[in-house]
């Protein structure tokens, strides 16, 4: 049952996503449809993979992306791009991939301060625990994961009101750091 | 309904302390039927000022001014918007509460939130119901954020 509201939620939320009413509701929606791509399952989510991908990259790529208006909406969509590319991922697939490191060269989230501390957590638990996502063969991936670790560390390290981590984030990028100088 | 979300607010305020899922089922059970009981009323009061509005934007500029000197300050055009928007602050501090339900009860509330209060809220989303202001949509899809999000894998919505 749940699986069945999943995917007719994930239907709605990508028509409200394609022509949103407002930046709320596409920001809303978008998040929404990370959030269903994170608990769907695999064969669900194969289904509607080319669909929501697009409507990430429209976001993300539109010209005023990271406007002040469109900013944090943007990086909600940024936020369903890492959950798709952590919970969707497939080993030897070449798109999943590309999502991955697309998602990775996207951070750090610097505008809606609850994303970043949500995703920037997401990415560090996700690196202790070995996703297999991260640490496959692909060096490239590796290489912008480390990238985007040290990224958000900078860029913290430049602005102390940069919220765009947690306690529980700081801990957990501690531990990050500590296995890179290992 | 300016006492009543003054309550609920303070409601969302005081769960947002609690970490565990330490109120009692009763209490818990309690309520979410009082938001429920509140949803419905508020659905009925929000059909009430539709009509009024639509009533008087319906009316000639003339017919709308006699109206708005004969009847009282709360049947006035603009007051009954302002009241919409005060309806629409209970809707979105229950949307508030029931966010913060799911996250730390989960399975024990959704089938009480999924009847009582939910069906709201998915009418606007579904697109069954349309939406009056811009924020029955909006609060619709944070509503649905949240299930999605939080509910069990044994739902049954």
């Amino acid at each position: 049952m749940f699986e069945r509201f999943v995917q007719q939620a994930t239907l709605k939320l990508m028509e409200y996503a394609k022509k949103p009413a407002s930046t709320s509701i596409l920001q809303s929606a978008v998040f929404g449809l990370g959030t269903a791509c994170r608990r769907m399952n695999s064969q669900s989510f194969m289904q509607i993979r080319d669909d929501i991908l697009q409507i990430i990259s429209n976001i993300v790529t539109a010209k005023d992306a990271f406007s002040e208006s469109k900013a944090e909406a943007t990086e909600n969509a940024i936020g369903a791009l890492g959950k798709i590319a952590f919970f969707q991922f497939q080993k030897n697939d070449k798109i999943s991939e590309e999502v991955m490191l697309k998602f990775l060269q996207l951070l750090p989230l610097k505008n809606d301060f609850e994303e970043a501390q949500m995703v920037h957590k997401m990415l560090l638990e996700e690196i202790l625990k070995k996703n297999e996502a991260l640490f496959s063969t692909n060096q490239d991936i590796q290489n912008a994961a480390i990238k985007a670790v040290l990224d958000i560390n900078k860029a913290i390290a430049a602005d102390s009101e940069l919220e765009i981590l947690n306690e529980e984030g700081k801990a957990l990028m501690t531990q990050v750091l500590q296995q890179m100088n290992k | 309904m300016v006492a009543t979300h003054y309550i609920y607010k303070q409601i969302a305020k005081a769960i947002d302390f609690l970490n565990e899922p330490v109120l009692s089922e009763q209490v818990v059970s309690d309520l979410i039927n009082s938001m429920s009981s509140s949803i419905t009323f508020l659905t009925e009061e929000k059909k009430k000022v539709v009509i009024k509005v639509k009533e008087l934007e319906d009316c000639d500029d003339q017919k709308k001014e006699e109206i708005e000197n004969q009847y009282e300050e709360a049947n006035n055009l603009m007051h009954s918007k302002l009241f919409f928007e005060k309806l629409n602050y209970n809707i979105l501090v229950i949307m508030d509460i029931c966010g913060k339900l799911l996250k730390l009860y989960g399975p024990k509330v959704e089938g009480l939130i999924g009847h009582g209060i939910i069906p709201y809220y998915y009418n606007f989303f579904s697109g069954t119901e349309a939406p009056v202001l811009d924020s029955d949509l909006l609060y619709a899809v944070c509503i649905v954020d949240d299930l999605l999000e939080f509910s069990s894998q044994d739902v049954s919505y």
